[in-house]
């Protein structure tokens, strides 16, 4: 199908459907509204997209990345238009049906953009491409962040990517990858995400960073640079492989 | 009182040594133009110096070599930073000559001086940026690197309105106004307008010396909210809002 945009109109079906759906409504999506030219409309620039199946948000990130190529990249981050109607037609995949036949959206943020701080990184869809693709951290440095099904936002996205200064700057996620990343299982380690009281955790590791970032530039250091200044209580993070 | 201490020993960089300007290219390119002035901070000569310009998603770093021998890099293109938004500078001088980059001084959140030749004022309280907000008219928006006055882009004309309109004014500033004072007072609980020329500590200065205000440093915990009621009452009073607010009504009644 060819990517197109969600009209002001189109918008507010949607957002319609999920207030429904926060009601109880067990109605299925309103697919229609994606080429219904009353509901939306299309790109000057042709770019296909396939219903196709991910695994998490990683992949999803991955497949954007190529599938929005061609479409000016600048600003697309923003398109609230455009975010809407991929969620749209994701929508199976961002808000899957339950077992009792309902469907749980949480805020419509996480569906419809609102693009900037604080919720534009919380789009299911948009906050994995800009993790990805803008913030370009590829595969290696954003699987940490996207590690989780499509209707799930991770923790350490929402703590990471809401931070300007953590999620800019490659040094910090390889040393966030290289002490939270269970290589041989792919996945993150247990229990980095307890308290932040808890010592070597990944709040702990932001409060630490921000007081680092005081003292050094972080920007121009490497993951393993700014390891060596963590105090030890991340050593055991650090040493570990697969916690 | 309570004030921000710097335990790190890094000098500050003065925000009126750092000048920048934001300005196209033929290709309408967004670039900047710096002036900078390092020299009376007696900084070692191979410092490396850095300037950042940043907004949200948006990040980019130049390196302008060192202190001793400053080389302004060839491209000073803002191709990271969406081009609907004035991105804030940081510059830092950095030590490199031990494994770790030890800042040595340091100036955050430098506002352009002027955009496009025109002037913004490298002073300016409050950001204005224009987004779609659904059924919302405006926004403050107080999380960000400043205080942003978040417009709803879809209302016709609503720059005007926001910049002219006497009921606009009179019902949105004085509320702008206390919701950044509660945020300085009482959410970070800082009280002393001297002691940064950061955003909170120039909105207190604002309402500091508005007539009959003085500074609430030596207010209890209990008071801060009285103060910040009498300091929108009387930005109410210097900037005539009740009267603007009748006339408004009288005008289109």
């Amino acid at each position: 199908m060819k990517i197109r945009y969600l009209t002001i109109k189109g918008i507010e079906g949607f957002r319609d459907y999920l207030a429904g759906l926060r009601q109880g409504l067990k109605a299925p999506p309103p697919y229609s509204l994606l080429d219904d030219p009353e509901f939306s409309a299309p790109f000057q620039v042709d770019s296909e997209i396939e219903q196709l199946n991910f695994g998490n948000r990683l992949e999803l990130a991955k497949y954007l990345d190529q599938a929005l190529k061609e479409m000016d990249s600048m600003g697309l981050e923003n398109n609230v238009q455009l975010w809407s109607w991929l969620s749209l037609y994701f929508f199976d995949q961002v808000c899957p049906l339950e077992d009792n036949g309902l469907r749980k959206p949480g805020r419509d943020y996480r569906h419809i953009l609102e693009p900037g701080y604080p919720y534009g990184h919380r789009h299911l869809l948009a906050g994995a491409y800009l993790v990805y693709s803008v913030y370009g951290l590829g595969e290696n440095l954003s699987r940490l962040l996207l590690r989780t099904p499509l209707h799930l936002e991770s923790r350490f996205h929402h703590q990471l990517a809401s931070r300007q200064t953590l999620i800019t700057n490659e040094g910090i996620l390889e040393a966030a990858d290289t002490m939270y990343f269970n290589e041989p299982e792919g996945k993150p380690k247990r229990g980095a995400l307890r308290e932040k009281s808890s010592p070597g955790t990944l709040l702990r590791f932001i409060d630490v960073i921000q007081q680092i970032d005081l003292t050094y530039d972080l920007y121009s250091m490497s993951g393993q640079e700014i390891l060596a200044l963590l105090p030890p209580e991340f050593d055991k993070w650090k040493d570990s492989q697969t916690s | 009182m309570i004030r921000k201490f710097n335990y790190t020993g890094r000098k500050k960089i003065r925000r009126s040594d750092v000048r920048i300007d934001l300005l196209r290219d033929g290709n309408n390119r967004r670039f900047f133009n710096i002036s900078l002035h390092l020299a009376d901070l007696e900084l070692p000569e191979t410092a490396r110096v850095y300037v950042e310009a940043y907004h949200r998603s948006g990040y980019q770093r130049y390196d302008f070599a060192t202190v001793g021998s400053m080389k302004i890099p060839a491209d000073l293109g803002l191709d990271s930073i969406p081009a609907s938004v004035t991105p804030l500078f940081r510059v830092k001088v950095v030590d490199r000559t031990t494994s770790h980059g030890r800042i040595l001084a340091s100036v955050d959140r430098v506002r352009p001086a002027s955009v496009d030749n025109q002037p913004v004022g490298s002073r300016s309280m409050l950001f204005v940026e224009f987004e779609d907000l659904g059924h919302t008219v405006w926004q403050l928006d107080l999380d960000g690197d400043w205080p942003v006055l978040k417009l709803n882009l879809t209302i016709d004309e609503i720059s005007l309105i926001a910049s002219s309109d006497s009921r606009f004014l009179s019902l949105v500033y004085p509320e702008v106004l206390r919701q950044i004072l509660t945020r300085v007072l009482m959410v970070d609980e800082h009280t002393d307008p001297d002691c940064d020329d950061d955003w909170p500590s120039l909105w207190l200065k604002l309402a500091s010396s508005l007539p009959g205000m003085s500074a609430p440093t030596q207010i209890s915990k209990a008071g801060r909210q009285a103060w910040i009621e009498n300091a929108v009452d009387a930005f109410g009073a210097n900037f005539n809002m009740l009267d603007k607010f009748h006339q408004a009504f009288q005008n289109t009644g």
